[in-house]
This record gives C-alpha cells, structure tokens and sequence, in this order.
C-alpha cells in the first residue's frame, strides 16, 4: 500500500527571523530608547536596523516614508543650532523632530513585526515560551486586528466624506461630538461582525477544542536571529559605555 | 449556568476589543504632544473608549477577560516604551476592575461605572515613569523633546497629578460609561448586536 506523507511545509529560503526574537528585540530597543536619550548617533543606528528589516520584508514604501522622515528630521537636528526660528514656531518644530526621532524607529520595527509575522508561527512561538492558551488566542487576535481596524476605518471616512461628515467641514462644526457617534459607532457594528465570524472560523478549525492542536509552522533559531543577538549586545555594550 | 471556563469564543471576543481599546488609546494619547492637554487626556481615553468598553461588558459573563485585556494592555504598552511601570498598573488595576465587574456580575450598570473607571486607572502606569522615575525620565524628555516641553510637562504633570488622575479618569469613565450605555441602546440593541 501507498504511504502518504504529512504535509510539510516548504523550506524557507533568505532572510527569515523567528517571533521570539522579534518580540525580544522590540522590548530591548524600547528600554534602550528610553534609558538613553542624548546619543543622537545610536538614534540612527537604531532607526537603520528596522529600516533594513522593513526594506528586506520589500515594505519599500513604508520604509522610504519612515526613512525619509526621520532623515529630514535628523537633518533638523543637527542644524539646529543655525538658524533661529520664531518662538512658537521653534517649540512646534522641535517637537514634532523629537517625536519623530524617537518614536519612529519603534513605530518601524512594530510596523514590521506586524506585517511579517504570520499567526500561525507566532502562535507556535508563543506556546515554546509556555505561555498558557487564554493568553495566546486573544494576542494573536489583537495583532490580526489591528491592521483590519485600520481598513474598516478607511472605509466609513470614504463613506463619511460623501456625506461632507469629516473634520473641518461646515456640518463638522455644527455638532462636533457627533462625529465621534457617526465614526466609532459604525466602526463597533462591523467590528462585532467581524469578530463573529472570526470566532466561527477558528472553532471550525479546531480552536478551543480539548486535544492540544498541533503547528506546521517551522520556526526555530537560526544565523539570522544570531546577528540580531549580536547587534544587540553591541548596542548595549555601547549604551553602557 | 454555563461553565466558569473561558471558551475560545471569549478569549476572540477580548482580543477585539482590547485591539479597540489599543488603537483608541494610540490615536489619542497622540496629544499629550501639547502639555496642557496632558491632563484631559485621562478625561478624553475613558470618554471615548467607554462605547467599546460598554459593548465588550456586554459579552462579559466569566471572570478572567477584564484580567486578560489589562495584561495584554499592560504589555503592550512596556513593548512600546512605556516601560514596567505600564504592566503594573494595568495588572493591579485590571485584576481588581475584574473582581468588582464580577461582583455585579458583569450586568449591573452601576458597578460596571466603577469597574471601568477602576479599568482605565490602569493607564496611570503609562504615565508613572514620569514621577516612579523622574530623574531619567525628566532628563530624557528635556534632551529630546527640548526644555520648554520640559518645563511644561513638569508644571501640568506634577506628582500629586497621579493621585488626582483617579478622580478625574472617574469623571471620564462616569462620562465614558454614560455615553456607551447611550449607545448601545440607542443603536446596538436597536440593530439586534446586544
């Protein structure tokens, strides 16, 4: 008789980082970005790690807005001192360039994390680590969530914008709070609906129920997560110095 | 009376909702860029996250989703520099907010005002480097942020603000809870959802 394989997976080929490390990586820099704050050099050390993480991930045009940004801040930065600006205008602008040098490169590695990582391995990660199941399902929806909400809600503005209900408009400043009903509310009903049939999908496949499911998702440590490693005990090493 | 188990069903049901509540909280706190509005924000996140909050209490019927919600808040945040003070605030915060929840069973609008309010204390620990580590935080704010933004934050935020943000994240939440309830009758149970 025949004897069938189990399906597995194809092998994956170039640049590949496993979920613990990403999630890993994302805390450290987080702490590093805020115990060290005057070192404008490792900013940009920082900043250029996710930007190649999101330009190997081919995110080509997340990372030219984010890069571009942060460079024309940096840019800012340095100069300064050169020029003076009018007092309001000088606290606006520094600012804005202090936000963008500190929170964009975290901006771009959770960009990334979030587009790179597919549920099914970062569930299988998050069960190597033990962390138990009441934990895993509800983070594993939040991050398949949190792009959806974004399109949902790119969708009721269009929708809003035919009926002139945006920000600035003359119905706008008729009834400001309402706005907040007109967007939030229609953006809960297909929210409920969506989570409905989320929950119908997931029980089709076996979630919740009593045998501990198993994963084809191949993860596990490899050269890459290596170089991250090092990459991070350099910075360290450096933030220490 | 069904199971005290948290089915699968439930464990989706509060990875929506604290997606919601992580996004409402992003595109919100955004404005604590300007320093006098720092403040308000602990009236305007309750405000506007009470309709999801009220809507989520409605598929609330076990003990543990308020918990799970607050820590995976909590970590969120630590991820995004909020550092651990974020974690222990939402986890102290949000394991009592359960207890109390629980305690109405999850259906008496009155204690759901006080579990939500107990709720969004949590993000006070967003807010604690600022006094929990004043030194480093200060110091790093006025390099990067520059001193002015310094000054300012030091003069709305100053420490006895972390006691006071209880009362006022409970005018928010009152407001929050009132405007969901507001809501959800008004158009969830209208269109059949509750």
């Amino acid at each position: 008789m025949e004897k069938y394989e189990a399906y597995q997976p194809p092998k994956r080929k170039g640049f590949y980082l496993d979920p613990r490390t990403k999630i890993l990586f994302m805390a450290f820099v987080t702490t590093l970005m805020f115990f060290v704050y005057e070192n404008l050099a490792m900013d940009a050390v920082v900043a250029i790690i996710p930007l190649t993480l999101l330009l190997i991930n081919r995110q080509v045009r997340t990372a030219l807005i984010y890069g571009g940004l942060f460079a024309l801040a940096l840019v800012a930065k340095l100069t300064q001192g050169m020029y003076v600006l009018p007092d309001i205008l000088n606290m606006i602008s520094v600012l804005l360039i202090a936000m963008v040098i500190r929170l964009f490169p975290i901006f771009m590695l959770g960009y990334y994390i979030i587009e790179s990582t597919k549920t099914d391995e970062f569930v299988a990660a998050m069960e190597k680590w033990h962390i138990p199941e009441a934990f895993i399902i509800p983070i594993s929806v939040v991050f398949r969530f949190i792009p959806t909400l974004g399109e949902e809600s790119a969708a009721i503005t269009d929708a809003m914008r035919m009926r002139g209900i945006q920000f600035g408009t003359k119905k706008f400043w008729q009834a400001p709070t309402a706005i907040l009903e007109y967007r939030i509310i229609p953006l809960m009903m297909s929210v409920v609906k969506i989570g409905d049939e989320l929950s119908a999908a997931a029980l089709t496949r076996g979630l919740g129920g009593l045998k501990h499911r198993t994963t084809i998702a191949n993860i596990g440590f490899t050269f890459y997560d290596a170089i991250i490693a090092i990459l991070s005990a350099a910075l360290l090493i450096w933030a220490l110095l | 009376m069904e199971s005290k188990k948290l089915k699968a069903k439930d464990l989706i049901n509060v990875g929506i909702y604290t997606a919601i509540y992580i996004v409402i909280f992003f595109v919100v706190g955004m404005l604590n860029a300007i320093p006098v509005l720092y403040p308000f924000l602990y009236i305007l996140i309750p405000l506007i996250s009470g309709i999801p909050f009220m809507l989520f209490l409605t598929k609330t019927d076990k003990f543990g989703m308020v918990t799970i919600m607050s820590i995976i808040c909590g970590v969120f945040w630590f991820l995004m520099g909020y550092t651990w003070t974020a974690i222990v605030g939402y986890v102290v915060f949000g394991i009592i907010a359960d207890l109390v929840l629980r305690a109405g069973k999850y259906k008496s609008f009155k204690i759901d005002v006080i579990g939500f309010w107990l709720f969004s204390c949590g993000m006070i620990g967003c807010q604690a480097p600022m006094w929990v580590m004043a030194d480093t935080y200060m110091a790093g704010i006025e390099q990067s942020m520059g001193a002015q933004y310094a000054s300012e934050l030091a003069r709305y935020m100053p420490s006895w603000m972390g006691i006071a943000a209880i009362a006022i994240i409970f005018v928010g939440a009152l407001l929050g809870s009132l405007l969901g309830h507001k809501m959800l009758k008004k158009h969830f149970e209208r269109a059949g959802i509750v």
